[in-house]
């Protein structure tokens, strides 16, 4: 029998009675949709680690002799077609002259479309989208439950409540059952 | 049944012995305690996270419909519930790695829950102010003539549910639908075992009062 029904102090009278209705009332059952939506994604998901577990062993070695392979190719063939140092002194100089006139461009084009206010600022749910890719909380922060909370209080503090919004979404990824003590 | 409806009616002919003792055993039978034909919830995670997918089913089969309800009923709205139900299960899986029996499942996976609707409630406010419409809990499906005082009992009880306070409404429903114990419930809402249990005494009390003062039916089916 589960203690908290056998704890006087913790019942009245009627509570019972309020339980057994309750009890009789909630009957409902989840949607078969439902059902199925979950247990697909559960199945889905061990596929997928089955499928990782499977190529994981030889995986990472292939990964290195072909990083190895394309390093050496590389180097062979810059070392076997370098210019003469006239000709790298000329090409440095047009492109660093092309590079300024483009960004020069790009920031008549940027201050022209720019409205009036607070240009840099964005708001709203898709900003939670935006922002998601950042971090707010650091290496150390993100490493422990408890500091990581403690760094999503300090920017809602701060007034950055979709920054803090996004690190909340991360760390209930990380950490889904966490709750801040009282 | 539609999803103004679907948290307010319940069974027409509900085999009510069955349902409690259904109950007991969901508190403090096979989720929380080994035997030797069922496997514990946590083997079951163990075998899930180690790629059996058959013991996730399983699992899942035990707490479905309840967390099912608790969210229906907290949310008071089906699409969020489905939403959110489906977001917590999601976190689950995600997490089969990390998870550690350290408590009972069943204390993790409402944790989880709650985890859910906490940051769901938080959003909407900001972003769309998300309201309850009243309306939205009547069944206009059944006129008040053919409701039975047994049946009607049971919707004063779930209208006055609807309409507790969210703190207490969770207290109630981690204590009826999950079967968890004041310590459970204090430490997956984050306030004092003194707190949960004042509020859900709270809760039983105006629950207690809508059971036993009959609304009067009006002629459109609107109890008032």
């Amino acid at each position: 029998m589960n203690e908290r029904i056998t704890d006087p102090d913790d019942r009245s009278q009627g509570d019972d009675v309020v339980s057994s209705h309750y009890q009789d009332a909630s009957r409902e059952s989840v949607p078969n949709h439902l059902d199925d939506a979950v247990l697909e994604r559960a199945a889905a998901e061990v596929a997928r680690d089955r499928w990782q577990f499977r190529f994981h062993p030889w995986l990472r070695p292939l990964a290195v002799a072909a990083t190895v392979t394309l390093s050496l190719a590389v180097l062979l063939e810059v070392m076997s077609s370098a210019p003469d140092d006239d000709q790298i002194i000329e090409d440095f100089s047009s492109a660093a002259t092309d590079a300024s006139e483009r960004m020069r461009a790009l920031g008549e084009t940027t201050a022209a479309s720019r409205p009036p206010g607070n240009p840099t600022a964005a708001s709203g749910p898709g900003a939670i989208d935006a922002l998601s890719a950042q971090r707010y909380c650091s290496d150390s922060a993100i490493a422990d439950a408890e500091r990581w909370w403690t760094c999503i209080l300090a920017l809602r503090e701060e007034g950055r409540l979709e920054e803090a919004d996004a690190e909340l979404q991360r760390m209930r990824t990380d950490f889904p059952d966490f709750s801040p003590r009282p | 049944m539609n999803s103004a409806t679907a948290f307010l009616v319940g069974p027409t002919a509900a085999d009510s012995r069955v349902s409690r003792l259904d109950r007991v055993a969901y508190a403090g039978g096979m989720t929380g305690s080994s035997s030797r034909d069922t496997p514990t919830d946590a083997a079951l995670m163990h075998r899930y996270r180690d790629g059996d997918a058959a013991a996730f089913e399983t699992l899942y089969r035990r707490h479905n419909d309840r967390l099912y309800r608790y969210l229906l009923r907290l949310c008071r709205n089906e699409h969020t519930a489905e939403d959110l139900y489906q977001e917590v299960w999601g976190r689950v899986v995600k997490a089969r790695h990390r998870y550690r029996p350290t408590a009972k499942f069943t204390t993790w996976l409402f944790r989880i829950a709650h985890n859910c609707f906490v940051d769901s409630v938080r959003r909407n406010r900001r972003f769309s102010a998300q309201s309850a419409d009243p309306a939205e809990i009547l069944d206009p499906g059944e006129s008040p003539e053919q409701l039975t005082e047994t049946s009607l009992a049971r919707r004063r009880l779930l209208t006055a549910l609807g309409d507790l306070p969210e703190e207490q409404r969770d207290v109630f429903l981690l204590y009826e639908e999950a079967a968890l114990s004041l310590d459970e419930i204090a430490s997956i809402t984050g306030v004092n075992r003194e707190t949960a249990k004042s509020r859900l005494r709270y809760a039983n009390k105006k629950l207690r009062v809508a059971l036993a003062e009959p609304r009067i039916a009006t002629t459109d089916g609107i109890l008032k």
